[in-house]
């Protein structure tokens, strides 16, 4: 049967029958030995998921979530630590400011946009609105910080500077807190009692989630934003918690709350934007003249040591993706590799049976670069089955990962682009290996495999 | 010996068909390198996920009240609580805590056994426990005696006093006085805060600080105080099995009772650990799935090639069988053929393994690979690659010396 066609298509058929031809041979090799076609497809599979589930980890953990602005936005952190030891051994600063160093930093203006920032809580009572009080976590902030991390909002805006300078009672809601008080409603203008005091809402955001949550990961790099947010000065003025991470070198001269709002203990956020490199490089100044000027005061005993990272140093020096998170996706690049080397072997083993088949077709007039083709058909059929099993499996195993890593689960989404690489990949892996016996096959004597 | 002198004849066999053989031998090598290495790491994960933080893990849960309205008495409120819970049936004992093991959140202070600044200073995280702390958590009582009622101390929100009496983690107590002197520790004064003095009450034998991955995990100090805040959080131990239950029905009651305040942040400890090592359970996990998954793919791989080989020479066992051959005989032939594949793997594997460790551990921190591991991994790849190759070569047994008379 094959024999005639062969025989009519060297005159006849146009090169798009032929492909049609060498489909339906493929695809008649591949039925013909389903057990074995299943096993090498189901083989390829478990590596493409293996490796496209390390990979979409890799790459959640460790995506940049302001890449267009990575490089304007900068990490402060001062050196203020214990003469004697470093706050981080060996010898760097810590990694937060003191309240003094915040506010005058950020006071100062001295870049383009500057944003000290911490975590707090308080309990919020919309009896008004017919709800049982809460306890929320909130955000003490500069007016700075909305636009600088490009915080996107539904209603309203941040406050503004005459806000700060009066210590108004404003509020700016998470787009979930919204919905708990106000139903989603534009509550902008609204007030709600809180801390004891009635504030006023004057925005509302929009999903906002950052992943990693590179502003403040005192929380975890993959904690879920504050509920609200408030003007910095209000922390002092409410006298609210502590949150996050404090770090004290010295001990705090009262229990007053204002002797820990002068202590060397650090707690907030310094983050400043600046344009470009000669904007850094001014600001750099400043930052050294301050502390020179805050040395001259008796504080900062340590040498200088100022840094300023960018958001992609910083996500670098937080090692955000973890270790075992990498150590998975070398390991899952060599278990890709075994199931390809695996796959071959499988394609090996059944085109050895195909050797007085080939040996035919070269009789009737094949040549080599014919027998590759149609092969090559073949391999690449199995290997883009093997790659859809495959995404399928990953879709699966993403989901039981996504369980796994309870507070990654938002961030944990299949990656087209990363999938569809891992396949050409494994693809182009299978018809290397596959065609090395094709090669074997179409170099024997004729005569023999005849025989056969 | 016989089985020996076939090696030959087998090792030619396997040249002539260089392609496939070397396919299996370097599956072989990369499998070993991937369990071997997957298996210390998961071996290490666990062991760090199982270490004994002291307390009664299964049998504890805690939750927390905040008050919210301006004549909210935190005081009081505790007091009307713990005497709730404490009579609550099923529940063994209670307490008011500011922090506890796998909390993630907490202080620590140094603490040194002279005021002088030469003396070495101790990290130990600071826990604030009553009389009820040893009862609560199950923790043992090594030397000296328990708090009484007369040591605790009430704070204020923002009052760091010190109490006069302290009981100590034995860590905290070898790290103060040496490691065969701990018991020493019990009646000595200890400076916190560089100048004020307490007195160590009792030793405890284990309990970890709140942060798991911190680096003086097991040093602690407990103090008898008790911080008057309108957010008090309460540790609660029951029987063996009914934390669930209890749980449940006490954050009803407990809200119910006194409505100027929130019951929120109701938790296991169980689950606090597994969250607070979700990571590392997640490494393990995974690292499991793979390892399992890949001795299955490898074995496949080495019985589909058997199986194909056997199939190819089928003429030639049934040419062997009429030659006298034993079916034994045969049997040994495809098992040895696959023992010096795999022997081949195996060495190569060996390479590899320790390769892709040294690899593993200069970019990241991980500890070398013990040596012993590297046999396990040969004995496991050599099991792994038998057993695939049992069934074919038992079908190859099958094959009837009629075979040679007829041509496939």
């Amino acid at each position: 049967m094959p024999a005639k066609r062969l025989l009519i298509y060297k005159h006849k058929l146009k090169s798009h029958q032929v492909f049609n031809y060498y489909c339906r041979l493929a695809l008649l090799s591949i039925l013909g030995a389903k057990v074995h076609s299943i096993l090498t497809m189901l083989t390829i599979a478990l590596g493409i998921a293996a490796c496209t589930i390390t990979l979409t980890l890799v790459n959640s953990m460790s995506s940049n979530p302001i890449a267009h602005k990575s490089g304007q936005l900068f990490r402060v952190q001062l050196d203020n630590w214990d003469p004697n030891q470093a706050a981080i051994s060996p010898d760097l600063p810590p990694e937060f400011v003191t309240w003094t160093d915040a506010r005058n930093v950020v006071q100062a203006r001295q870049a383009k946009r500057q944003s000290a920032s911490a975590i707090t809580w308080g309990m919020v009572n919309p009896a008004e609105q017919g709800l049982t009080p809460f306890l929320a976590l909130m955000r003490v902030t500069s007016k700075d910080f909305f636009p600088m991390f490009d915080v996107p909002f539904l209603y309203g805006a941040g406050w503004d500077e005459n806000a700060e300078q009066n210590n108004d009672y404003v509020v700016v809601l998470s787009k979930e807190t919204n919905q708990r008080v106000f139903h989603g409603a534009n509550s902008v203008g609204q007030t709600l009692t809180m801390l004891g005091a009635t504030f006023t809402v004057v925005g509302v955001l929009n999903d906002w989630h950052l992943s990693p949550k590179f502003y403040d990961m005192s929380y975890g790099a993959f904690s879920d934003p504050e509920e609200m947010y408030l003007p910095l000065e209000l922390k002092a003025v409410f006298e609210l918690p502590h949150g996050g991470i404090t770090s004290c070198w010295k001990a705090v001269e009262s229990e007053r709350y204002d002797a820990f709002m002068h202590s060397e203990c650090t707690n907030f956020q310094l983050w400043v934007e600046l344009d470009n490199p000669q904007q850094k490089s001014q600001f750099a100044d400043y930052l050294t003249q301050y502390v020179q000027q805050q040395k001259s005061l008796g504080r900062f005993p340590r040498p200088l040591n100022n840094r300023l990272l960018n958001v992609a140093q910083w996500l670098e020096y937080k090692q955000v993706v973890k270790q075992d998170v990498q150590i998975m996706f070398w390991l899952s690049i060599m278990f890709l590799l075994v199931c390809l080397i695996n796959a071959a072997s499988l394609l090996s083993a059944k085109l050895h049976t195909k050797h007085s088949e080939i040996g035919l077709r070269r009789a009737l007039g094949a040549n080599f670069s014919q027998i590759v083709m149609q092969y090559s058909l073949e391999v690449v059929f199995i290997g883009l089955c093997g790659g859809l099993i495959g995404i399928i499996l990953a879709l699966v195993g993403l989901q039981g990962v996504a369980s796994l890593y309870a507070g990654y689960g938002r961030l944990i989404e299949l990656d087209i682009p990363i999938a569809l690489s891992v396949i050409l990949l494994a693809v182009m892996g299978t018809i290397i290996a596959g065609l090395v016996p094709v090669y074997t096959a179409c170099r024997p004597v004729l005569a023999t495999q005849l025989k056969q | 010996m016989n089985l020996l002198l076939n090696i030959g004849p087998i090792f030619r066999a396997l040249l002539q068909q260089k392609f496939s053989a070397i396919l299996v031998v370097i599956q072989v090598a990369i499998t070993m390198a991937i369990i071997t290495n997957g298996v210390a790491i998961t071996w290490d994960r666990y062991v760090h996920i199982e270490r004994e933080s002291g307390i009664d893990e299964p049998n504890l849960f805690f939750l927390t009240s905040s008050g919210f309205s301006q004549d909210f008495n935190p005081r009081a409120s505790i007091e009307q609580d713990l005497a709730l819970i404490r009579g609550t049936d099923g529940v063994i004992d209670a307490l008011q805590a500011n922090s506890f093991p796998l909390s993630d959140s907490g202080n620590w202070y140094e603490i040194q056994t002279s005021p002088e600044s030469s003396a070495q200073l101790i990290p130990a995280a600071s826990y604030k426990f009553d009389e009820h702390g040893i009862n609560t958590f199950g923790l043992t009582l090594l030397a000296g005696e328990n708090f009484n009622q007369q040591d605790t101390l009430w704070l204020e929100e923002a009052d760091s006093q010190w109490p006069s009496h302290v009981l100590l983690s034995r860590a905290t107590a070898a790290a103060l006085f040496g490691d065969q002197q701990w018991q020493k520790a019990v009646g000595k004064t200890i400076y916190v805060n560089h100048n004020t003095p307490i007195i160590v009450k009792g030793i405890v034998e284990q309990l970890y600080a709140p942060w798991v991955d911190w680096a003086h995990v097991e040093q602690t100090i407990i103090s008898p105080a008790r911080v008057t805040h309108n957010s008090a959080r309460y540790v609660i131990r029951t029987q063996p099995g009914r934390r669930d239950e209890i749980m449940q029905t006490l954050t009803a009651t407990l809200a119910k009772m006194n409505t100027q305040r929130v019951i929120r942040k109701v938790k296991s400890i169980q689950q606090a650990k597994d969250e607070i090592y979700a990571a590392d359970i997640a490494t393990v996990s995974i690292l499991l799935i793979v390892i399992i998954v890949l001795a299955f793919v490898t074995a496949m791989g080495v019985a589909g090639l058997a199986s194909f080989n056997i199939n190819k020479r089928r003429q030639q066992i049934g040419i062997r069988r009429a030659l006298g051959a034993s079916k034994r005989q045969i049997l040994h032939h495809f098992m040895l053929e696959n023992a010096l594949l795999c022997a081949m793997g195996v060495l190569l594997g060996s390479i590899v393994t320790l390769g892709l460790n040294v690899f593993l551990v200069s970019q990241y921190a991980l500890v070398p690979l013990p040596l012993y591991y590297l046999p396990l991994g040969i004995v496991s790849l050599f099991l792994i690659s038998q057993l695939a190759v049992i069934k074919p070569a038992y079908r190859a047994m099958g094959v009837s010396p009629a075979m040679a008379t007829r041509s496939n």
